[in-house]
């Protein structure tokens, strides 16, 4: 069973991919007709068992290709369930294959949103081709230095509002974006948009901690084709769910866990898909 | 250990007056709205968690006790007739799914050649005139090729393969055509669409519409066989109109996969989604598929019409890396959806009118290079990757060396589109949506209620 989104036309059949089991996985992902060569299963296999051993997740989990013009992007996602509230955490790996090495994705920056929503050519799989140049005194352009600004353009502007002088704000240098902050965002989109799991995958431990549900033996049936079975995997974004939820919140202080039923708590943590 | 530890439990807890009697009685009273008690929870816990300690670790333990809340204790009852007979359904559904995968799989390939008469023996009689073995048809091999395409990251899965090349070994026993091949996969938004291209044969029963292409010539060169289940019959899509493929150039509509239902788009688009398949299918073969330079020439007799070369040989990896050694099979459809214009009678009116037409939008020759098609001003219209070595090897048995690199192509304009070269066999593939690339689709929203 194939999940669509038709705006950005990804597929999540089974969602991520353990790269342990990737001939299998790949299989049910068929369907799209994409697949990986073996060339790249290999690759991916030994890249991400590298990952791995520095760091310290719950889940490491193949997520995808991103198709370039003179090369093609492989990214990761690492999820950590354990101390986060609610849903996990996801940090994002890129790579190309150029060197099948992966490299953390930083977050995407607020500053060059709208183009990205007006670009339209491909990407070209080299990281650092400048979409826009900007250029600028101080040769560092990208994050710290605009964060530190930022930070200081707040303070300066809480101390302005104590003195009630009026004092131009300092704009933050504009920065170049650069391919990889557009991959960035994309992916982000990407993820927030078409990242569904099945009803009843996961579970909601007292802890308030989402775990995947090892008994889900699938769907029913007759609930594969319905779409009110698909859930998104992150936090609820719509204003009215989240006034919802905070009404009904259970106080854990008091023991009265067991009241509340697991599964209706997760139908309003998990925002249907529309 | 268990064993004891129940039986002193019991001793003390059936003894009235005991302290732990006691307390199992107050325990007892705890009970939820079904009369379940407290007692009996913690027992079936007790009893759980005993037998299995290493299934159930102490991070479990709300876990436990929600699932033994769910089933109650409650026995499981034996099934209904209801029950059963859905059970019978369930198992006879899933042995007729596995007999039509059998009789998928079964493949009897008997290509009529004809044979030559026994010789009588002893006198030597004036042989009968032999006549011309017929050609076998050039039935694309399917499963050789998954292998290329799977080197350029597209691919549909092995047993989908197996059973599409059956699929087409099996249609050209059937429509005896004189070539075929897997085209591609539509993808819709219900169930997908697999597509196969044979040749058309020109005693097949195509009623010919006046003012289009007769069945064989021009765009409906090719007749198209579609299933949306790999196990089920295919059936044929009718041919394609020009002012379908004109209409269809106006809208950008993804399909829903039931080919009875209307287009909803805007502007109206006067067929059913089984014309705008055809349509988009005949637009996608004329702008995507390529063929290296050299193995078709142009028909000497009329230009219009390609033949094969027998001269030339399949180019070696080397020269078709470049863009400019692969040229486009089919020819280009023109403005009016058709790939030439009509001939008009002597003195009509429309003549003019026609000469215009024809400057503004000319008949291009045909086995037109890719490295002339453009696209937009950054991107040129032909992505090229290259996958696997590109080291030359020497060839047993042939002379020359060869590379066995993965040499793939890829429109801009029709994503999903791609032609894969490798060692001297090329094929070309579409799965996709069967939409162009860029602009937008114009959906026009209702205005809200009148209150």
């Amino acid at each position: 069973m194939c999940i669509r989104d038709r705006l950005t036309q990804s597929t999540c059949g089974q969602a991520l991919m353990d790269m342990l089991n990737i001939d299998a996985n790949l299989k049910h992902v068929a369907a799209c007709g994409d697949t990986l060569n073996l060339d790249e299963r290999i690759q991916l296999k030994l890249a991400l068992l590298k990952l791995q051993q520095g760091m310290d997740f719950d889940e490491l989990l193949f997520w995808g290709r991103i198709r370039g013009t003179s090369g093609d992007y492989y990214i990761a996602i690492g999820l950590n369930y354990k101390g986060q509230y609610e849903f996990p955490k996801k940090k994002f790996y890129w790579t190309t294959s150029a060197n099948y090495e992966f490299k953390p994705l930083e977050e995407p920056k607020n500053l060059h949103k709208e183009k990205v929503e007006e670009l339209e050519t491909a990407f070209t799989g080299k990281p650092d081709t400048f979409i826009h140049k900007e250029e600028q005194a101080p040769p560092v352009e990208n994050a710290p230095p605009v964060e530190d600004n930022k930070d200081k353009e707040q303070k300066e502007v809480k101390k302005e509002d104590l003195d009630d002088t009026v004092e131009i704000v300092k704009k933050e240098p504009p920065t170049s974006f650069m391919e990889l902050d557009r991959l960035a965002y994309v992916i982000c989109a990407i993820e927030n948009d078409t990242h569904v799991v099945p009803e009843g995958s996961f579970k909601l431990l007292p802890i308030h901690e989402i775990r995947r549900n090892e008994s889900f033996k699938g769907l029913d049936k007759r609930d594969i084709k319905s779409l009110d079975k698909y859930y998104h995997f992150r936090n609820v974004q719509l204003q009215e769910k989240k006034i919802l939820i905070e009404t009904n919140a259970v106080s854990y202080t008091h023991l009265r866990a067991h009241e509340t039923s697991l599964h209706l708590v997760c139908r309003l943590l998990l925002e249907k898909k529309k | 250990v268990h064993g004891d530890i129940i039986k002193a439990t019991r001793m003390q807890a059936t003894n009235p007056k005991t302290p732990l009697s006691i307390f199992f009685s107050k325990l007892e009273e705890c009970r939820d709205k079904d009369g379940y008690s407290f007692l009996e929870h913690v027992k079936e816990m007790f009893n759980r968690i005993l037998l299995n300690p290493s299934a159930y670790p102490l991070d479990k333990f709300e876990e436990l006790s929600y699932l033994i809340k769910l089933t109650h204790l409650k026995l499981k009852q034996p099934p209904t007739d209801k029950q059963v007979k859905e059970m019978s359904a369930y198992l006879s559904e899933k042995q007729e799914w596995v007999n039509r995968y059998l009789s998928q799989l079964k493949l009897e390939i008997h290509l009529k050649m004809q044979q030559l008469p026994p010789q009588p023996q002893g006198q030597p009689q004036a042989q009968p005139p032999v006549p011309p073995i017929p050609q076998p048809p050039s039935i694309a091999n399917v499963i050789a090729e998954s292998k290329m395409f799977e080197w350029a990251g597209v691919g549909l899965g092995e047993e989908n393969w197996l059973l599409i090349s059956n699929a087409v070994k099996r249609l050209a026993i059937q429509t005896e055509a004189k070539k075929i091949r897997f085209w591609g996969k539509i993808l819709c938004s219900t169930r997908d669409i697999y597509v196969i291209e044979a040749k058309a044969n020109k005693d097949e029963d195509f009623a010919s519409i006046p003012g289009e292409d007769p069945h064989g010539k021009g765009l409906n060169e090719n007749v198209y066989w579609i299933t949306q289940d790999l196990l089920s019959d295919w059936q044929k899509l009718p041919d394609v109109k020009a002012a379908d493929i004109t209409s269809a150039r106006e809208i950008k509509k993804m399909l829903t996969g039931n080919l009875d239902s209307p287009v909803r788009s805007f502007p109206f688009y006067s067929g059913k989604e089984s014309a705008l398949l055809r349509a988009q299918i005949a637009r996608i073969s004329a702008a995507t598929t390529i063929v290296p330079g050299g193995i078709f020439k142009a028909n000497p007799d009329n230009a219009k019409e390609i033949m094969p070369d027998e001269e030339s040989a399949v180019p070696g990896y080397a020269e078709l890396k470049g863009a400019d050694k692969w040229v486009h099979l089919n020819a280009n459809i023109l403005k009016i959806g058709r790939e030439d214009y009509p001939v008009l009678p002597e003195g009509s009116p429309d003549q003019e009118k026609l000469d215009k037409m024809k400057e503004a939008d000319p008949v291009l020759d045909r086995l037109k290079p890719i490295s002339e098609d453009k696209y937009g001003a950054i991107e040129p219209y032909w992505q090229k990757t290259v996958y696997g070595d590109e080291q030359q090897y020497n060839q047993q048995g042939k002379e020359g060396t060869t590379s066995y690199a993965a040499l793939a192509f890829r429109p801009f304009r029709w994503p999903g589109a791609i032609t894969v070269y490798q060692n001297g066999k090329w094929q070309s593939l579409y799965i996709g949506y069967g939409i162009q690339r860029g602009g937008d689709a114009f959906i026009p929203i209702g205005p809200p209620a009148v209150i």
